[in-house]
C-alpha cells in the first residue's frame, strides 16, 4: 500500500505541464544570445580592463549582430501568435493586489530568506517586472543605439546624452539579466523552471506551487497531460 | 639608464633609438604668414604615409583640395579669405558667375591702366571675346582689386586688405589630449618624450569616440565605420621619420619654409620672433597658437590674426561630458554590476544555508 502511494506520488512529481510554447522559446533564445553578444562586446568599450578582448573592429561588428538578433527576436512571437502576445501583454501590464504584495516580499525571497509569497498567475510580479524592463530597455536601446549610429548627422550636443543613456541602459540590462539568470539557474526554489525554456515544460508540482492561480484557471482543465 | 621608467614591449622599439639622444619634446611650427597654399605638404604626407587618394567625386571643385580632413588625408591646407568683409574679393564669384569681361560695368581704358600699374603691360588679348571662364575670373579679380584700392586708398593696416590666407590643418598633438581620454581601449596614447599622440591601429576599434571628443575635429573614421568596419586615422607627426632623425614629410616638402620642425623650446622662440616681426608690420592681433593651449600643443601655429579667423577654437577644451561619462557614469555602472553580482552570490550562499537550517522542508 505504502509503495503504491509512493509510486503515485512519484508519478505526480514526474508529471510536467507545458508552460512556454515553441515560438516563444525560440524568441527567448535568440533574444538571450543577442543580449549576451551585445552586452559582452559592449563591455569591451565600457570597462578598460577588457580592452584586450576588443579584437579590433570585431567587437563592434558583433555588437551590431547582437542588436539585430534582439530586434528580430520579438517578431517570432508577433508573427506566429499575435493574439497570444496580446493576452500575454495584458497579463504583464496588470498588477493585482497580490502582485504588489509579492513585490514587497520579493527582495527577501531573492536574498534567500524564507518568505511566504502570495498566490500568483502565469507570470509572477517579478517576472512581469523583468518582462517590462526588457521590453522598455529594448525599445530604448533601439533609439539610443540607432541614433548613435547616425550621430554624424545629428548635432554634436546629442552625443553625450545618447552615449550616457546607452550606458545606463546597458547597466540596467546587465543587472536585470544577472538576477534573471540567477533565479533560473541557481536559486534553489525556482531553478526547477529552467527546463521550461529548453523543452517548454515545468513540473506539475512547480506549477501548482509557484503559479497556483494559473494552474487553477487554465492548466487543471485544459492543459492537463 | 632608464631605471624606474616603465617601458612596455611595444614602446621599446619606438624609444630605443632615442634613449640616448632625447633632448626634449619636438614640435612643428606652422607659419601662416609664410604659407603660399601650394599643398606640397598634403602630397608629401600622402606619399610618405601611403594613405592613398580619396574619391574625387566626394570632393567637388573648390579652392581647397578637400573641405576637411578625411580618413586618407591627414593634413589639408585650408583657404581663408580675410580682411574687410565688405570688399571681399571673391564674393561676387559665388553669387553670380561672370561669363564675360564686358559684363562688368567698368571703363575699359581705366581698367587697362589699373591692370598695367599692378601687373605690368597689358597682354594684347585681354579683351578677346573667345576666352575660357578661368581667365575671365582672373580678370574679374584683378578688376576688383583695382576697384578696392581705388575706393580705399587710405588703408594703413595690412590686415584690412582682403587676401587669401592658408592654414595647414591637422593633428595638434595636444599634451592634454581629449582623444586619449575618450579612447576606451587605449589605442591613442601620447609619447611624452618626443611629444606626439600616436594611434595604434591594431587596437583601434573604430568606435569614433575620439572623433566626437577632439576640439579640432581631427580624427576621421573610415567609410563603413557605422557598421563596425573601418577605423580611425590621423597624423602621427611622422613618428617613424623623426625617430630616424628626419623631419616630418610635410616639413621636408615645404617650399617657402612655412613649416619648421625641431625641439619645442626652439620652435617657440622662433614662433615668438615671427610674431614680433608680424606685429611690427602692422598685424596687431598676431598670436602664437599652441604655446599654452591644452597643456601645450606640439604643433604651433603663427597666426596673423585671431584664431577664430582660421576656424581654431580660441580656448580649446577637453569636452566636459568626458568627465561625467568616464569618471562618474561608467564607474558607477561598473559598481552597480559588481554590486548585483556580489548580492546574488550572497543570495546563493544564504539560500543554501537557510535550506540546510530548514531541514527537509521543500
Amino acid at each position: 500500500m505504502a509503495e503504491e502511494i509512493n509510486n503515485a506520488l512519484v508519478k505526480v512529481s514526474e508529471q510536467r505541464v507545458e508552460r512556454i510554447k515553441l515560438h516563444e522559446r525560440i524568441s527567448h533564445t535568440i533574444n538571450a544570445l543577442g543580449f549576451l553578444l551585445a552586452a559582452g562586446t559592449g563591455l569591451v568599450l565600457f570597462y578598460k580592463g577588457l580592452k584586450r578582448l576588443s579584437g579590433g573592429t570585431r567587437s563592434r561588428q558583433l555588437h551590431r549582430v547582437g542588436a539585430a538578433l534582439m530586434i528580430a527576436a520579438p517578431f517570432f512571437v508577433w508573427g506566429k501568435d499575435w493574439q497570444g502576445w496580446k493576452k500575454t501583454w495584458r497579463e504583464i501590464t496588470y498588477f493585482s493586489k497580490e502582485d504588489r504584495e509579492f513585490l514587497k516580499r520579493a527582495p527577501m525571497y531573492m536574498l534567500g530568506f524564507p518568505a511566504k509569497m502570495p498566490l500568483q498567475g502565469k507570470f509572477n510580479a517579478g517576472q512581469k517586472m523583468n518582462f517590462l524592463m526588457v521590453t522598455f530597455n529594448a525599445a530604448g536601446f533601439v533609439v539610443t543605439g540607432g541614433l548613435l549610429m547616425l550621430r554624424r548627422h545629428l548635432p554634436e550636443k546629442a552625443f553625450p546624452y545618447l552615449i550616457i543613456a546607452h550606458d545606463i541602459q546597458a547597466v540596467i540590462g546587465i543587472c536585470g539579466f544577472m538576477a534573471h539568470a540567477y533565479l533560473a539557474l541557481l536559486h534553489p526554489d525556482t531553478r526547477a523552471s529552467f527546463r521550461a525554456i529548453i523543452d517548454g515544460t515545468v513540473p506539475l508540482e512547480y506549477a501548482m506551487g509557484h503559479h497556483a492561480l494559473w494552474y487553477e484557471d487554465e492548466v487543471k482543465n485544459n492543459n492537463n497531460p | 639608464m632608464c631605471k624606474g621608467n616603465k617601458i612596455s614591449l611595444l614602446e621599446v622599439n619606438e624609444n630605443f633609438l632615442y634613449t640616448f639622444a632625447i633632448m626634449g619634446q619636438y614640435a612643428k611650427l606652422i607659419d601662416i604668414s609664410k604659407c603660399v597654399g601650394c599643398r606640397a605638404c598634403e602630397v608629401a604626407c600622402k606619399e610618405w604615409n601611403e594613405t592613398g587618394t580619396d574619391n574625387p567625386a566626394d570632393h567637388p571643385f573648390g579652392y581647397q583640395s578637400h573641405e576637411d580632413l578625411t580618413y586618407r588625408t591627414w593634413n589639408v591646407v585650408k583657404f581663408y579669405e580675410l580682411g574687410s568683409k565688405k570688399n571681399n574679393l571673391f564674393t561676387k564669384k559665388t553669387d553670380q558667375p561672370i561669363t564675360k569681361t564686358t559684363d562688368l560695368e567698368c571703363d575699359k581704358d581705366k581698367f587697362v591702366a589699373q591692370y598695367e600699374t599692378l601687373l605690368g603691360p597689358e597682354p594684347s588679348n585681354l579683351f578677346v571675346e573667345s576666352e575660357t571662364p578661368e581667365t575671365e575670373e582672373i580678370k574679374y579679380s584683378v578688376w576688383k582689386v583695382t576697384e578696392f584700392f581705388e575706393q580705399n586708398s587710405n588703408i594703413t593696416n595690412p590686415s584690412e586688405i582682403p587676401r587669401w590666407m592658408f592654414r595647414k590643418h591637422g593633428c595638434m598633438h595636444c599634451t592634454d589630449a581629449a582623444c586619449i581620454k575618450a579612447c576606451p581601449v587605449d589605442a591613442l596614447t601620447r609619447n611624452d618624450q618626443l611629444g606626439y599622440v600616436r594611434l595604434n591601429v591594431t587596437t583601434c576599434t573604430g568606435c569614433g569616440y575620439c572623433v566626437d571628443a577632439c576640439p579640432f575635429d581631427v580624427p576621421k573614421l573610415d567609410a563603413g565605420a557605422i557598421w563596425g568596419f573601418g577605423k580611425v586615422s590621423k597624423c602621427r607627426l611622422c613618428s617613424d621619420r623623426i625617430q630616424h632623425d628626419k623631419q616630418p614629410a610635410c616639413v621636408q616638402s615645404c617650399p617657402p619654409n612655412a613649416l619648421e620642425f625641431g625641439l619645442r623650446d626652439e620652435m617657440i622662440k622662433l614662433g615668438q620672433s615671427r610674431i614680433a616681426d608680424l606685429k611690427d608690420r602692422g598685424y596687431k592681433e598676431a598670436y602664437l597658437y599652441g604655446e599654452k593651449e591644452l597643456g601645450g600643443l606640439n604643433v604651433l601655429t603663427v597666426l596673423p590674426s585671431k584664431p577664430e579667423d582660421f576656424d581654431l577654437p580660441p580656448e580649446p577644451k577637453v569636452p566636459e561630458y568626458l568627465t561625467t561619462w568616464k569618471k562618474v557614469v561608467q564607474p558607477l555602472g561598473a559598481l552597480a554590476i559588481a554590486g548585483t553580482a556580489l548580492m546574488l552570490g550572497f543570495s546563493f550562499v544564504n539560500s543554501l544555508l537557510q535550506g540546510s537550517n530548514k531541514g527537509d522542508k521543500h
